[in-house]
């Protein structure tokens, strides 16, 4: 049995938008994601939940051809700019040919992979706002 | 501090070996490193081993194929920078007067396929395979800097190129542009071809210092730098990229200031071209042309055979192949032989300072495990 990754937390809101939960640091002011349980910048432990806020823009992304077990592909996976310089790190849903630069993306729960008794992985994935929900959970 | 010189070198053709263990082809390259040095193996005061998964106490294992037993033996992990690694860990222990005699030895024994990320790093199960973060640096670089698709073949030509005059190569053909842009795709805009292939191997240099030097080679080459570092934390959440460009800069300046030389004064080099991608920032990285320039160099010729900076003559790690702990080893076999004069239809006329340069060991919140640097001169 591996750990499970720690991909950091989410919540979803009524309206099917999740809000990623990242830690702040009430010492240095440092904002982290995936949450700490102390803070890399300064080992401070008094830490508070911070809930990152949109809009996010995407940064960067590739579409991943080669997938590994459990992944289906093609896959496109990047970054994405949250307001205030926070960059996260996921997979992208929407035509790839649709991706770009600056476009818009809402954040979705859905999984990214499946082991080897079927059981999906649950995450949070980017979705360009213009396409609508496309998650795949 | 003394000086240290590599004195004998080893190395088989890098290939899939499915019917060898890593103990019967790593033995192989110990015992021509040492017999390329007409080194007493008596006299051997310590054994060190880069490999990432040749499991436990694997030095150990190879070296009791030559009854050579009894003295220091470590067995260094630093992923793709594991050879490098070693080699360093070898100097320090030649350099610092602690031993005179050391031997080197890269090895690896590799899966085909996508190289398994470590249990539990979040980035692989959000689906960051090792092509694609590549493929972003990639990306990244076309943005800001314009570099074309065709530039980023160009490196996999060039290697290949230099690769069918390397007896010691994996993939022994030259390919064409075509065949590159055309070959399968990996993770945009890596294509097949703009990737390493998966590759068993091993490499073995014989370090020395002090009296033994000149007892042990007609021809020893000084390792005028050796240097390693680790990426530097940055926190993606502070609109950060981790910024593996930095981490080859670190290590070249510290190389340089460290040989009393700059980068216009190497004539050839082996570097990190686990990906297309790879060479072109490291090029920019070492002072070889200024940043965005890499893909141009490589388009231009300046680092094919002939031109004015020949890098990755051994055909590199898309041509040679890339047994991860191996690759640090076996391009400074590569450079030993190029100083010695030794490297045939690949040989760099003239060539007297060399650079060797692995990065390796992708990691959430660094960017790169580590880096090392070495550079060599006749």
């Amino acid at each position: 049995m591996q750990p499970t990754p720690r991909i950091g937390r989410w919540e979803v809101g009524e309206d099917g938008e999740a809000k990623l939960i990242a830690s702040h640091c009430r010492t240095c002011g440092e904002t982290t994601f995936p949450e700490r349980s102390f803070c890399p910048n300064c080992r401070s432990q008094d830490l508070e939940e911070a809930r990152l806020a949109g809009p996010a823009t995407l940064y960067s992304h590739t579409v991943v051809h080669q997938v590994p077990a459990g992944f289906s592909g093609p896959m496109a996976v990047g970054y994405v700019k949250f307001p205030g310089d926070v960059i996260v790190l996921g997979p992208i849903d929407g035509p790839p040919e649709r991706l770009a630069r600056g476009i818009p993306l809402a954040v979705r729960e859905g999984t990214t992979s499946v082991d080897g008794d079927g059981t999906p992985f649950v995450t949070y994935r980017f979705t360009p706002v213009e396409v609508g929900s496309t998650r795949d959970a | 501090m003394r000086d240290a010189f590599v004195v004998g070198t080893g190395m088989i053709r890098f290939g899939r070996y499915p019917d060898l263990l890593l103990e019967d082809f790593a033995a192989d390259v110990a015992r021509e490193a040492l017999e390329d040095s007409t080194a007493d193996p008596r006299g051997l005061g310590i054994a060190v081993f880069g490999h990432s998964g040749g499991g436990r106490v694997a030095g150990q294992r190879v070296l009791r194929e030559l009854s050579l037993t009894g003295m220091s033996i470590l067995n260094v992990e630093n992923a793709c920078a594991g050879g490098g690694t070693a080699l360093h860990v070898g100097w320090m222990a030649v350099a610092s007067g602690l031993h005179d005699v050391a031997l080197v030895v890269g090895m690896e024994k590799m899966q085909k396929g996508l190289i398994p990320s470590n249990p539990g790093e979040y980035e692989a199960a959000l689906g960051k395979t090792l092509p694609a973060k590549y493929a972003l640096r990639a990306r990244k670089h076309m943005d800001e800097y314009g570099l074309t698709p065709e530039q980023l073949a160009m490196v996999s030509v060039k290697n290949h190129r230099a690769g069918a005059l390397n007896e010691l190569a994996h993939y022994q053909e030259e390919v064409s542009l075509e065949a590159v842009l055309a070959s399968r795709m990996i993770a945009e805009p890596l294509t097949l071809l703009q990737c390493c292939p998966t590759t068993d191997g091993a490499a073995a240099v014989v370090i020395a210092g002090g009296n033994a030097v000149r007892r042990l080679s007609q021809q020893p080459v000084r390792i005028a730098a050796s240097v390693i570092t680790s990426g530097r934390y940055t926190n993606p959440a502070k609109g950060q990229l981790a910024s593996d460009d930095d981490l080859a800069t670190r290590a070249g300046q510290a190389a340089y200031e460290m040989a009393s030389l700059g980068p216009s004064e190497i004539d050839v080099a082996e570097v990190h071209d686990a990906f297309t991608i790879g060479e072109i920032l490291a090029c920019e990285s070492l002072g070889f042309c200024a940043r965005g320039d890499g893909g141009r160099i490589a388009e231009e010729g300046v680092t094919a055979l002939g031109g004015r900076l020949p890098v990755n003559p051994s055909g590199g790690r898309l041509s040679l192949g890339h047994p991860l702990g191996a690759t640090g080893v076996a391009q400074v076999v590569e450079l030993t032989r190029q100083l010695q004069g030794r490297s045939g239809a690949r040989q760099v006329d003239g060539a007297r300072i060399a650079l060797a340069h692995v990065q390796g060991g992708s990691t959430p919140g660094i960017g790169t495990g580590a880096s090392t640097v070495h550079i060599l001169t006749a």
